[in-house]
């Protein structure tokens, strides 16, 4: 089989994943709390082939014996980027922002199963739960938790005030911050996360919550469409050494005529 | 038989080989950290031919000349020079620039050494890399992106439980330093281990961007940095392959390899017209 075809077609299928990296991003541009992946690259397995034994031969050799290939490249990881959006103003009251570390709490129920999500996305919307009181839900309907887990729940005609460390101004209640010992290990789930390991803390400190404000993406548009032009152009130049490789089996072929 | 019709297939042979190591540089030309390889061909250990019987008088047979029997894709050499630095939000990368190392005199030649970060594999292994894209896993050990443990200077993976948090700061020193922007809770967790090869071409390249030294060990770590070798924190060492060149001698490299070819054929030809003569 013709190695070159194995090695430029795993190159062509690491630059879709970067493409595809890239593209997420960019479809995330306006998204509320946003943070970029950005995709890494890693070279695959080697192998080593003999193909002179006889060392003393071999004069002027420069490296220890064997040639090595090493079999194209891979995406190794798309590592979330934390670094910190900035601030867009709606005056709304039931928008936040969190400077600093820290996510909020959202609860999702679906059917009977309830589980917690984290999200940086601080648009929230109310919704009525009876007696003129309301909670406070993403889009999703997702309801955001206070420092006990409990849902934030004020009445109606209660002013709605937030200060910076999330305390709910009249209510023993505050908006209850969480950090995790490794944020990589959060997954992505429409706006969401879930975590898939490592711990939670419920975090008092290190942050400021903003009201009124959301934290736009952290995606940076320059950045990614430099990123996707040379994804794309690394793309190109893999599929042509893919029809390199078919071009060589070609002459392989030829060398029989009929 | 036809001599030549061998020493063309070893042509295609030796060519395929090279076009493998051409592919894969264009493959990593985004791999952090990558080296990209040459492959010079070697001519086949050259043979001495003479006469068998000598004519004219009983002296020792007439020397007619030498032969080659052909070529070979000798050794598969990264090229260890310097790859540029690009700088990203990654609080766990880390670039190597050692460039500035002073040459060192082996068997009468300058050769300019190379430094690597030292890993653990998960056979126990220490191996060297330049890939610097770090990452922390569960446990709270700094690891490459094929998840090998990054070794610190006393030769022991560097794992803290705070440095997943992600606010560090690696010094050029290789020092690293969690919560730097809080005097309370900053503190030093551990320092790079940096291994110098004074002779990169005696590296055995091998998986996932490794490379392996024969008779490296964990004493070989540089305590102090030498002059000329800095660390960059929240950047990345790119690869150092030259798209346009590779591209450039992979297309050369098909002309040739379809060269070899025609001659292939030519002595198929010259059989071919073998075979006629003794047809009735």
């Amino acid at each position: 089989m013709n190695t070159s075809l194995l090695i430029a077609s795993s190159g062509v299928r690491a630059y879709q994943g970067k493409l595809d990296t890239i593209a997420n991003n960019i479809s995330n541009v306006e998204t509320t709390g946003f943070k970029r992946r950005a995709a890494v690259f890693s070279e695959n397995l080697t192998v080593s082939i003999q193909n002179q034994t006889d060392q003393q031969k071999e004069v002027g050799r420069l490296t220890p014996a064997g040639i090595r290939t090493t079999f194209g490249s891979r995406i190794a990881a798309t590592a979330l980027d934390l670094t910190q959006g900035v601030p867009k103003q709606t005056e709304q009251p039931f928008d936040f922002m969190v400077e600093g570390n820290g996510y909020f709490q959202v609860r999702r129920t679906t059917g009977t199963i309830t589980e917690i999500l984290y999200t940086r996305g601080g648009a929230f919307l109310q919704t009525p739960v009876g007696d003129g009181r309301f909670q406070l839900v993403n889009a999703q309907g997702d309801v955001l938790l206070d420092q006990n887990g409990n849902p934030i729940e004020m009445s109606k005609d209660q002013e709605f005030v937030v200060a910076s460390d999330g305390t709910i101004a009249g209510t023993n209640q505050r908006i209850g911050m969480v950090d995790f010992s490794n944020p990589q290990l959060l997954k992505g789930d429409g706006g969401v996360y879930r975590l898939t390991g490592g711990d939670v803390n419920l975090i008092t400190t290190d942050y400021q919550i903003r009201q009124g404000f959301l934290e736009a993406s952290n995606v940076d548009l320059n950045q990614e469409m430099t990123e996707m032009i040379k994804a794309q152009r690394g793309y190109q130049a893999n599929a042509r050494a893919l029809s390199y490789a078919d071009q060589m089996m070609g002459v392989a072929n030829g060398i029989m005529r009929s | 038989m036809l001599r030549g019709i061998d020493t063309a297939a070893s042509g295609m042979i030796a060519l395929q080989r090279k076009q493998n190591a051409l592919t894969n540089n264009l493959a990593n030309v985004e791999t952090p950290g990558f080296k990209q390889d040459s492959s010079p061909l070697r001519s086949f250990p050259e043979m001495l031919i003479e006469r068998i019987t000598n004519a004219e008088n009983s002296g020792s047979p007439t020397k007619i000349g030498i032969l080659s029997m052909g070529v070979y894709n000798q050794e598969t050499i990264p090229l260890f020079s310097q790859g540029s630095l690009q700088s990203t939000n990654n609080p766990f990368d880390v670039a190597i620039n050692d460039q500035a190392l002073a040459p060192v005199l082996a068997n009468g030649q300058a050769i300019q050494p190379s430094a690597f970060f030292a890993v653990q594999t998960a056979d126990g292994s220490l191996q060297l890399t330049r890939n610097g894209q770090f990452s922390v896993n569960e446990n709270g050990q700094l690891t490459t992106s094929s998840g090998d443990l990054v070794l610190g200077k006393d030769g022991n993976p560097i794992a803290d439980q705070e440095l997943s948090s992600g606010d560090v700061s690696i010094q050029s020193n290789g020092d690293i330093i969690v919560f730097p922007g809080d005097p309370a809770r900053a503190r030093t967790i551990g320092s790079l281990g940096i291994m110098v090869v004074n002779n990169p071409n005696e590296l055995i390249k091998k998986d996932n961007g490794l490379f392996e030294l024969n008779g490296a060990d964990a004493s070989m770590l540089a305590q102090t940095l030498p002059t000329g070798l800095q660390l960059h924190h929240k950047m990345v060492e790119q690869s150092n392959v030259d798209t346009q060149s590779t591209i450039t001698e992979m297309m050369a490299n098909i002309r040739l390899y379809e060269a070899n070819q025609k001659v292939l054929q030519a002595y198929d030809k010259t059989l071919e017209q073998l075979n006629t003569i003794g047809r009735v």
